[in-house]
């Protein structure tokens, strides 16, 4: 028989509850419901961007980290960059 | 030791960062150490999840984040003022030996937590989307907060992948782990015990992760033989992907919406396990697979590669060829001692990635950057 009702216990895993079949929704309905998580996906990432930007925004005076590296990182070497010869013109 | 995890993503939001976050944290304890978790209250992913059986007394909360929507990729960020006060107060208050901090170039708590530690900060970073202008406006500033980190550690390369050679770091690579024990324990869920093949996909419901692809496929095996797909997880993009399902096939998938503990059920359900991510990914669902027996299907991608060999432990398919699914699919369908052959090598590969041995490599990096404890 599949598990029914609340979920048991069996250690610290939570047994799987078998899914209801599901009533077949209406497409257009689900399109709209699809349609509307979108929008309102817009509308939150909108409103996090703005409220990350606030907490973000003391950095803007101090850029870089208040603490150091335990062990100081050791000057990058100097790379030499070869010059590409220049092309001929045809 | 003392240890201060930072994450943007934790419970009740799901996804691969929460999963490894929890079980470093319970393997780390488990060997004696202190281990806290610094993330965020999430309003909106604590409506659908289950109550909390655990208490939260090494969690702590600061501020509260949204979701936000990246190139296809759910975030969360943490917003509003004083977020940065109170992580400089946790690290007074708490006085952590080692602050780890995961996905440290994405906005807010990991940035803030870079800036405001003042011992050690290792930073593990994660797959991801791929940045964009904000990224390249802020990259000079960004480089000395890398700069800043003492290790810098990637769960494999595809985490790096995003950033090419735009930031330069001495990365470690520490894969992550799989709660083995736990995900071999599933029970088959007998109401799908049925004869059907029954063909998993895991994972949040965006563009990346291949669902509409998976649907394609299944669609074509399913002309042949009989079989079922079980869709488990949710995301903002469930009701399209229902939307989208052919009327003929609609009574053959279903859609289990949000799963947490009970994980090892589904995929002890599974007959074989499809990762179709048409994006870099970490392979956390495939290392899940893998530990619990099933034959797994891969695309292409970078980090699915260094995780499954193609004819070993299931077969690595082109990212964007239905077909070539389709047929992978049938061809396990017909021959069910190759996907038997598949599970058996796959759990065994899995015990390679077994949290304990992955814990210890991270509480290493520690040891090797001179925290002591």
């Amino acid at each position: 028989m599949p598990h029914s009702g609340p979920s048991a216990s069996r250690g610290h895993l939570r047994l799987a509850v078998a899914v209801t079949p599901r009533r077949v929704d209406n497409r257009a309905l689900l399109f709209l419901r699809a349609a509307a998580a979108a929008i309102a996906m817009l509308w939150l990432t909108a409103a996090a961007l703005l409220s990350a930007a606030l907490a973000l925004a003391p950095l803007v005076w101090r850029r870089a980290p208040l603490g150091r590296r335990v062990r100081p990182m050791p000057p990058r070497e100097a790379r030499v960059i070869p010059f590409q010869p220049r092309r001929q013109a045809r | 030791m003392r240890i201060g995890v930072v994450t943007e993503e934790y419970y009740p939001s799901l996804g691969g960062i929460p999963e490894h976050v929890q079980n470093f944290a319970r393997e780390s304890r488990r060997l004696g150490h202190t281990v806290k978790v610094i993330t965020s209250v999430m309003p909106d992913a604590a409506k659908g999840a289950p109550p909390d059986e655990a208490p939260e007394t090494d969690v702590l909360r600061v501020g509260a984040s949204r979701p936000l929507v990246h190139r296809g990729v759910v975030g969360r960020v943490t917003g509003g003022t004083g977020v940065g006060a109170a992580l400089r107060e946790i690290f007074a208050r708490e006085r952590f030996d080692v602050v780890h901090v995961h996905a440290p170039l994405s906005p807010v708590l990991p940035i803030l937590a870079i800036h405001h530690a003042t011992g050690p900060v290792v930073g593990t970073f994660h797959p991801g989307a791929r940045p964009g202008l904000l990224f390249r406006l802020a990259r000079g500033a960004l480089q000395r907060y890398v700069d800043r980190l003492d290790a810098v550690i990637a769960v494999s390369r595809a985490a790096l992948a995003p950033y090419g050679d735009r930031l330069s770091a001495d990365v470690r690579m520490i894969p992550h782990g799989v709660d083995f024990d736990h995900l071999s324990r599933g029970r088959r869920l007998r109401i799908y015990d049925d004869g059907k093949l029954n063909v998993l996909w895991l994972g949040r419901v965006e563009a990346r992760n291949g669902l509409d692809l998976m649907v394609g496929a299944f669609h074509r095996a399913w002309k042949q033989v009989d079989a079922r797909l079980i869709v488990v997880g949710d995301g903002p993009g469930l009701a399209r992907a229902r939307a989208r399902v052919p009327r003929e096939i609609e009574e053959d998938v279903v859609f289990a919406g949000r799963v947490h503990d009970e994980r090892p059920d589904w995929y002890a359900t599974a007959d074989v396990f499809c990762a179709p991510s048409q994006a870099p990914s970490a392979g956390v669902t495939l290392l899940e697979a893998m530990a619990a027996g099933n034959p797994v299907l891969a695309s292409d991608v970078e980090g699915y590669r260094e995780i499954v060999q193609h004819g070993s432990e299931g077969e690595i398919l082109p990212a964007a060829d239905e077909a070539a699914w389709a047929r992978a699919l049938l061809r396990l369908a017909r021959e069910p001692a190759r996907g038997a052959a598949y599970g058996e090598r796959g759990r065994i590969t899995a015990q390679r990635f077994a949290w304990p041995s992955v814990a210890r490599e991270v509480l290493g990096v520690y040891r090797a950057i001179g925290v002591r404890g």
